[in-house]
């Protein structure tokens, strides 16, 4: 299984019930997709389950993927999905428990999601620094950022993944960069919610 | 710092050139302390952002997609036999015992009510004949297509499987 390419893996578990080629697919893709994840949802202890739900969607979607992209570029796009859903239903979750009196467990629940610990805090200080920027900035700038740098997309991958028009996507990074410089020099991030 | 020098540092870093500052623009920078802070800024920043932190993906993951992978229906095998040899095939063994057995099951006297009901000169044995010939082609037909359907129908599908 190893040695065959993603399009031979997603041939042979979409036409038979071949998962082991699917398990092979999930080896090959959970980094990335994890990576995705956190940057998008942070620590909020959901990333395993929505990353549970992506390759679940993938592997039921798989006999109606044509192979126009490729399929890392349409991994990606359902992750980035099922975290746009899921930071709606974090959001609103949220709101509610706001509403409600605190009952036992969710002021630390509450705790995890606004003060994540995760690895950009064990790095080095000022790199730590930077990804905490990162994970400031609104979540379609995240997700370009994690795209371009993290997994090494190209401008016209990251219009597919996230279907935006390729102006939109050099729009977005552009924007990154400049809020990350701005956060360099003592400024600060323009937390946003897009 | 100076704006313009500001502008080509930054244009530098949205390329990702920012390392291979030529010569001409490190002299600039470097006579300016403040763009030379900015600078080593941007090169920390575009080394941070090429080495993002490392994923911890949890060790059983796998094992509980697959898990939890649903049950995909398979087409193949039984279906495929059923479909493309044994339901044709039925049909024709039907017809043939219905014709060997058909004095028995009454079938010749539904033969020769409906014979008789369609013949416009009475004679009853040439709209018989008729009647069988035709049923028991149509049973000779559908057998033979249950055999040739089912060959190719089960050789298809090995070798897409």
């Amino acid at each position: 299984m190893k040695d065959l390419r993603d399009d031979e893996l997603v041939r042979r578990a979409a036409t038979g019930d071949d998962r082991k080629a699917f398990a092979e697919l999930v080896d090959r893709h959970k980094e990335g997709v994890f990576a995705l994840l956190y940057r998008l949802l942070g620590r909020s202890g959901e990333v395993e389950d929505v990353a549970q739900n992506v390759f679940i969607a993938a592997y039921r979607g798989l006999p109606a993927f044509k192979g126009k992209a490729k399929f890392s570029t349409w991994i990606y796009r359902i992750a980035y999905n099922q975290a746009v859903t899921a930071i709606r239903r974090i959001a609103s979750r949220r709101s509610r428990e706001l509403q409600e009196p605190e009952r036992d467990g969710e002021g630390q629940r509450q705790k995890e999601w606004s003060d994540p610990k995760g690895p950009a805090q064990e790095q080095g200080a000022l790199a730590g620094q930077v990804w905490t920027a990162v994970e400031k900035l609104p979540t379609s700038l995240r997700a370009v950022v994690e795209l371009h740098y993290g997994r090494g997309f190209n401008y016209p991958e990251i219009a597919e993944v996230l279907s935006l028009p390729l102006g939109t996507v050099k729009t977005h990074l552009h924007r990154a960069r400049a809020q990350l410089r701005k956060f360099l020099t003592g400024g600060d991030i323009e937390v946003g919610k897009a | 710092m100076d704006e313009k020098l500001k502008g080509k540092l930054d244009r530098l870093f949205d390329e990702g050139l920012i390392a291979k500052a030529d010569d001409v623009l490190l002299r600039e920078v470097t006579a300016d302390p403040e763009a030379s802070t900015y600078l080593e800024q941007l090169k920390l920043l575009q080394t941070t952002l090429a080495d993002p932190p490392p994923v911890e993906v949890p060790g059983m993951f796998r094992a509980n997609v697959i898990s939890h992978l649903p049950r995909r229906r398979k087409l193949p095998a039984k279906a495929t036999i059923w479909h493309d040899l044994v339901m044709p095939l039925y049909i024709g063994v039907i017809l043939v015992i219905s014709f060997i057995f058909r004095d028995w099951l009454g079938i010749t006297a539904l033969m020769e009510w409906t014979a008789n009901a369609l013949s416009s000169s009475g004679n009853l044995g040439g709209g018989m004949e008729i009647a069988f010939m035709v049923i028991s082609s149509v049973g000779i037909l559908i057998a033979a297509w249950a055999i040739v359907a089912g060959f190719f129908g089960i050789r298809s599908r090995r070798i897409t499987r």
